[in-house]
């Protein structure tokens, strides 16, 4: 793994995160906050969790800190989502940037069960995308129902929408 | 990017399509094809859709071409789905054990929807994983919905398995 490869990852969550709180804009506070059986409380649970992952992992892997959970009841709206989410986007990629090929290959330590277990760096950075994925599709699923689909998500589409904005 | 990574990350996609086949071989026939408002129709259609990405990109990138699309009529039950994923899955497979670091970063272009995509071999294999895992999400949800949840899907959670 190298670091420009996570860092492409990264661009890519990032993009896709855009385009789910983009089409959450067309909800109002009723429907974000309505109650789903999917885990997570509600759309608005869900993106808080998927931004709680984002800055409890972030700061696992960076001061070794276990960070206190974000919780839906934090954010009293999209808005305040959205604020939060932003300098999150800031602390990571500042994250991001300060590592080396190198230290992709690092152990991160942690506990289960009084024992002393291992990942590979690289290894939790594409889980925190992965997880992404997992629960934007359902954010993606219960905004389809609703009436305001956040379009395509696939990798290639960004890839694609990437070169298209570095072209002349 | 490595090789050892990408074939990391398909020993993760086979390690969760297998938990959520695992759950839907639980489902009832009627759940099996209840319709729902995902795109795909039915949980069915989600998992042959799932499959039918892996088949038609080990096609593009490795045997030159498209094939037609499967038709989700065409499987009656999950093991139905199983067996032809088997197949595919070992012949994808195949390619992915015998890359290079080399071959992973090689550069392609493929036509999408009246589009060039220009990308690095594994930026189109790393599409299809995270391309199940969107629908993956899809068929846990349809699947807790009916009571057979296939559990945490999270790739820390496959690598602490190891």
């Amino acid at each position: 793994m190298n670091c420009e490869d996570i860092r492409l990852l990264f661009e890519y969550n990032h993009w896709a995160n855009e385009r789910i709180l983009a089409a959450a804009e067309n909800l109002n506070d009723d429907q974000l906050k309505a109650s789903n059986d999917l885990g997570w409380g509600s759309l608005h649970g869900m993106l808080a969790h998927i931004l709680d992952a984002e800055y409890g992992w972030r700061r696992y892997l960076s001061d070794g800190e276990n960070a206190p959970w974000l919780q839906a009841d934090d954010f009293a709206d999209l808005a305040a989502i959205r604020q939060r989410w932003a300098a999150e986007n800031q602390a990571l990629e500042a994250y991001l940037a300060s590592l080396s090929d190198d230290a992709l290959d690092g152990k991160v330590f942690y506990e289960v069960d009084g024992q002393r277990r291992f990942h590979i760096l690289w290894h939790c950075l594409i889980h925190l995308v992965n997880h992404g994925t997992q629960h934007r599709s359902e954010c993606a699923a219960l905004l389809t129902e609703l009436g305001c689909s956040p379009g395509e998500m696939d990798f290639t589409v960004f890839l694609n929408q990437r070169q298209e904005a570095a072209s002349p | 990017m490595k090789a050892a990574d990408i074939k990391l990350l398909y020993d993760y996609n086979d390690w969760a399509t297998a938990r959520v086949m695992r759950a839907a071989d639980r489902v009832s026939p009627e759940q099996f094809l209840a319709r729902n408002e995902f795109g795909w129709e039915n949980l069915r259609g989600t998992l042959v859709h799932i499959m039918q990405a892996e088949i038609v990109w080990r096609h593009r990138l490795f045997e030159g071409g498209d094939i037609d699309w499967l038709n989700a009529s065409d499987f009656p039950s999950v093991d139905a789905i199983r067996d032809r994923r088997d197949t595919e899955i070992a012949a994808l497979r195949r390619y992915i054990e015998g890359l290079s670091d080399e071959a992973v970063n090689a550069p392609l272009a493929f036509e999408r929807n009246e589009k060039t995509i220009q990308a690095q071999l594994w930026q189109f294999l790393a599409h299809v994983v995270n391309h199940g895992t969107q629908h993956r999400s899809e068929c846990a949800a349809l699947l807790t919905g009916f009571g057979h949840s296939p559990g945490d899907l999270d790739l820390v959670l496959f690598l602490g398995s190891r």
